[in-house]
Parts: structure tokens; sequence; C-alpha cells
């Protein structure tokens, strides 16, 4: 929401609306209001973003309601706070404010005669998100696997004497100036053959080449809570990436007992029911990483988010699956929503992932519980710091 | 509108006000456009401090208005001559009314005590005190930053209900000491008694002692915090006064509101 100037209220006086247009401080005051709103969400962004509305249909924006900020000022307590207190011909056991004269949900009250609230909509970027919350955040355990694809940059590469003025480089002029006139102590004076240009050229370096699968549980014990979360921790993890990773390669796949893959659009608003068999979504990227990817020339990322229910028949296919995909891969992270109960992932899954850390694959687990942990989850797979921090003290 | 013909309708107006008993000093008007109506309405006076807070009532004025809620069609400064802003999207005849009904603002405010002592403790130039007011605290954010001035503003903003109007604009600060006993005076029975016993008579000297801060109950918020808040700096002690003087000033007439 932003001020835009009116002309004033359709006044033909040209020069006199311009006049008093000088005064717009009503403008001004608003947008020192809108910084400030903007500021503190900025730094609750973590809590607020996570459990936005954002997977709305590939729109590259988030929507935060919020409140007009307000005076600290004094006032009345309002009716239902407030407590009888006398010295009269009150006995002990006597109610002075009786709770249940508070009307109830179903009663309507009089009509109001206050003003209505306003609340204002703020749009974020997506982009400037990450660009505030991705910090120093990186694949971990990223080899120099080199792939079919190239990254192209324009570099700075000599000089010319044609080119344009904003690359004008005024000190390699300035020598040939001298060259040029060789004895000191005359005036210089510029000629257009003095001048040089820095020129700017292609050049094409190979591109660390990673894919990064994610795999999603949409089993029916998973609430819709929880594959929302799961659904949120991927989405920022793919924004991040993304920005960090030009040539990244994603994959989505999602199982129930059986299991498919999906594009990212359509991963987002997937949802299924039925039971858990972790191994089919295993075999899933196993079967895709076979197809499509060699690992000795890609790096290979997994993320799985679960409730780490796998029936319990299904634990040896699992684990058989899991380690060959974790031979090739960099890095296997497992994600634990389980809303509410927090499990700290003493469950099927998560025993999987730890023994595997255990024997010495890279892999890590998190347990997310809320969306306020989104972040905490994200960090702690990506920032090496913590997982400096985690090898440190296991 | 034709400015012409309303004007000949204010004098025939301010002839019919002075026949029927109305005493009033002479008023400015001015035709403003409505944005700066509203900004008027909002900062109370046409000059003020920036502060976000007038960016909110700003938005719910805007608000209201785009909704059709409420229209401006006057604001009134009173003073000698008073200033009255009329909105130039007013109609002729709405014009007329608008001036009829501010003539008796004019006339209310020349006789109200309340007015009257404010007016004569600021002299009758409120919009050039308001203008000093803001100019100085645009100077505290050169000098200091937005960020500390705004911190200082919204402490002060807060109390801003807070003052008292009864007392006056230029107060001085409490007697630091508890008056004194009066000491009686010499009269006869003293002088006689002085000479029974020398030492008794000198006893009437006491140490002073001193006043308790605040002596009364104070009302004026502002004031007591500019004037005896412990940690302050000479610069915020001048806002919180600045602002203590505003809405003084600003006891302005309401909009009307259609």
């Amino acid at each position: 929401m932003a001020p835009n100037s009116e002309s004033g209220g359709g006044q033909p006086g040209g020069d006199a609306a311009k006049w008093y247009e000088l005064f717009s401080r009503g403008a001004r005051d608003w947008l020192r209001h809108d910084e400030k709103v903007r500021e503190s969400v900025r730094q609750h962004l973590p809590q607020i973003v996570a459990g936005g509305e954002l997977i709305n249909g590939g729109s590259r924006t988030v929507r935060v309601p919020v409140r007009m900020l307000e005076h600290y000022h004094f006032r009345l307590r309002r009716p239902e706070e407030q407590q009888g207190a006398g010295q009269g011909k009150a006995k002990p056991g006597d109610v002075f404010a009786d709770p249940s004269k508070q009307r109830g949900p179903g009663e309507k009250g009089p009509g109001g005669q206050d003003e209505g609230e306003v609340q204002l909509l703020l749009e974020f970027k997506v982009d400037d998100i990450v660009d505030w919350l991705w910090e120093e955040m990186e694949l971990p355990n990223l080899k120099a696997r080199v792939g079919p694809s190239e990254d192209s940059d324009w570099v700075r590469e000599g000089w010319d004497r044609r080119g344009a003025r904003s690359r004008l480089d005024r000190r390699r002029s300035f020598k040939e100036l001298v060259k040029r006139r060789g004895a000191p102590g005359a005036t210089p004076t510029f000629t257009d053959e003095d001048l040089r240009y820095r020129q700017l050229a292609r050049r094409r370096q190979p591109a660390i080449h990673a894919v990064v699968f994610f795999l999603l549980d949409v089993s029916g014990s998973m609430s819709d809570r929880d594959r929302k979360l799961a659904k949120t921790f991927f989405f920022w993890v793919v924004q991040g990436l993304r920005r960090e990773y030009r040539s990244l390669e994603t994959v989505f796949v999602a199982h129930t007992t059986e299991a498919w893959e999906f594009t990212e659009a359509e991963f987002f608003q997937v949802s299924g029911t039925g039971g858990t068999v972790a191994s089919t979504g295993l075999a899933k990227v196993q079967e895709i990483i076979d197809e499509r990817y060699n690992p000795s020339r890609c790096n290979i990322y997994l993320f799985y988010a679960s409730d780490g229910d796998n029936s319990v028949s299904d634990s040896a296919d699992a684990r058989e699956t899991l380690s060959a995909i974790a031979e090739d891969a960099c890095f296997t992270g497992y994600v634990e929503v389980s809303s509410g109960l927090s499990r700290q992932l003493a469950t099927e899954t998560g025993r999987l992932f730890a023994e595997m850390a255990a024997a010495g694959c890279a892999a890590g687990s998190y347990a997310l519980n809320d969306f306020d942990d989104v972040w905490g989850a994200v960090r702690h797979f990506f920032s090496a710091e913590s997982r400096a921090e985690e090898t440190a003290s296991p | 509108m034709t400015d012409e013909t309303w004007q000949s309708y204010t004098r025939r107006i301010e002839e019919l006000a002075a026949r029927s008993g109305l005493a009033f000093h002479p008023v400015d008007f001015e035709a403003v456009p409505d944005t700066f109506m509203m900004e008027i309405a909002v900062y109370g006076l046409p000059v003020r401090m920036p502060h976000w807070s007038f960016g909110v009532r700003y938005i719910y004025q805007l608000i209201q208005r785009h909704m059709g809620h409420s229209r401006l069609f006057e604001v009134v400064f009173p003073g000698n001559p008073g200033h009255a802003y009329l909105a130039s999207s007013n109609g002729l005849a709405e014009n007329i009314l608008v001036t009829a009904h501010v003539l008796g603002h004019a006339d209310f405010s020349r006789n109200n005590l309340l007015f009257k002592r404010c007016q004569e403790q600021l002299s009758e130039h409120i919009v050039e005190h308001a203008a000093n007011h803001a100019r100085q605290i645009q100077q505290a954010i050169e000098t200091h930053g937005l960020q500390r001035v705004e911190i200082v503003l919204d402490a002060a903003l807060a109390l801003e209900q807070h003052i008292d109007v009864d007392q006056s604009l230029r107060r001085s600060r409490y007697s630091e000491y508890l008056d004194e006993k009066r000491t009686p005076e010499d009269d006869e029975f003293r002088k006689r008694f002085a000479q029974l016993e020398p030492t008794a008579a000198s006893s009437g000297v006491e140490p002073k002692k001193r006043a308790p801060v605040p002596p009364h109950p104070e009302r004026d918020l502002l004031w007591f915090v500019a004037q005896y808040a412990p940690e302050m700096e000479s610069w915020e002690r001048d806002i919180f006064l600045a602002v203590r003087e505003n809405p003084s000033i600003s006891i302005r007439c309401l909009p009307l509101r259609s």
C-alpha cells in the first residue's frame, strides 16, 4: 500500500494545486509508518512468513496481514476486565462483576459505535525474503563434480578506443594522454585518441552440477498441517538453493504405498491417502538417479519429510534402499513433521536415519513441530556454522 | 464557484452576524484542495512536526473519505484575524452555509474564556507559533537523527492527552521549599516575652524544609516530565514542552461531518 498523490480534487488551477502539494505531509508520514511496520515485520520474518499463505499458485509474493501501529496510551479498563471493590455493605462471598452477564458467542450485541479497524496487507517479494534470511547457507558436502551444463558470465577484458561512456577508464585514458604529450609541464588536453574504454567478454565456465531430491510422505497419517509444514520447509529450501546455485536441478517425489514424480507446481498441491511405505519412495528416487544422473558427475542430495510412521514390515527394505542412495549421495536429510507431538525422532524412520549417521554416512535429521521452526530446520541443514557445531558436539 | 458572488455573500453574512449580536475577530478565508484540507484536519495545525502516527490518522481519514463517510467542509483556527480553510470542492450554497458557521466559531473563540486565556498567553499568532515548534523539531532531527527524535516523540505523544488546561502554558517550577511559617509580628506581648527569656525567641528560626516532588497530584504530565525527569537531555525536554503546547494551541473547532 502506498500513497498515491491526488490532484487537488479535480480543481483546474494547476499552480495553486502544486503549491499545496508541497505540504504533502500526510503521505510522508504514511510512508514512515509503513517503513516502521515493514521493519518490525522484517525482524520477525522467520515466524511470520513460515506460517503465511505463501504457496499460492506460483505468485512470487507473500502476503502478511498486519495491524496499524498505535501509540501507547493510558486507557480505562474494559468492563469485562473490571473487578469490583468496595467498603460498603458487601459481605465476603458477594460477587461484584457477574461473568454470566457477558454475552455468549451466539447472542447478538447492540450495533457498535466504534470505527472499524483498518488492516494493512503487506506484500513481500519471495526473492527479498530469501535475500534477508538466506545468509551464508550452502549445500553440505558439495564436491567439484562437473556436469554437462556451463555457466557463462561477462568478465572485463582489455581496452578499446570505443565503448560505452560508463566504461571509460579514466586512469588508463590519462596514461595515454601523458604518453602522447611526453613532456611534463605543458597543459594536457584530451583528444578522442586518448580515451580508453574497458571491454567485456563472455567467458564460459563449467558449472558445478547438483540435483536435489525432495521426497514427501503424503500418506493418510500425515495431517493437513503436517503436509503444509513439510511443504513450507521444502518451499524455502527450493527458493534458497535456487538463489545460491544457478544450475541446480530439482526432483519432486511423493509417496504413500506407491511413489510418483511430480512437477514443482503439482508437488506443492499434492495430497493423498493410504499407508506409508517409505521404501517405495526411496526406490523411486533410486530409479530416477539410475536413469538420469551419474553420481560421479553430479552432486546428489535427498531431503525426506515424513511423520516417521513407516510400516514395520518395510523397515528392512527401506534401510537397504536408503543405504544404496546414501552411497551415491552427498547428503541425505530427514525432516520429521509431527505437529503437537514432539517425539524427537524416536520413530521408525527417525531411527533409520540415526543409524545411517552413526554408520558414517552424511545424514542428518531435524524434528519440525511448528511453523516457527521452519527456518531453524533450514539453518540446521544448510548453514555451515550449525553443521560445524553439530559435528563438534554430537 | 465565482469568488465575487461568494464574497458579496460573505459581506452580507458578516453584517447579519453583527446585527444579531455576534462579536468576532475578522476571519481570513482560504479555499484549499481536499488533500490539503485532510492534512490540516489530521495534523490539527497547518504546520506540524513529522511523525508516523499522523500517517496512521491520515490513512483512516483517507479511507473514511473514499467510503463517503466523512467530508470536510472547513477548518477554523481562532485568532485575530482568525483563519478558515474551506474545501475547494464546496459548492456556492455549501460555502455560504459554511461561512455563516465559521462566523459562529469566530464569535465563540473570541468570547470563550479558555480560548481567550490561551490566546493571551500565546499572542494571537497561533499558526506562526506552531510553525516555530515544527522548525525546532525539524532541527532536532537534523542534529540528533530521526531515530532518536522519533523515540522521544513516541513517548511525548503517548502522553499528549495528559495536559492541564487550567494551568498556564508557561509554568514555573514548584517552589523548592515548603512555605515558611510567617514570623509572628513583634507585638507587645512578644517583646516582653523575649525580655523575659532571651533564648526562647531565637528558636523561631527553623531549617527550611524541602517540598516533596510533586507537592500535589499533577495532571500536567508532559510539563512534569520535561521539568523533573532525572535523565533527559535538554533538547528532549524541549520536545516534550513543544508537544505540550501544541494541543493547547490546536483546541480547534472540530471539522463538520456530513
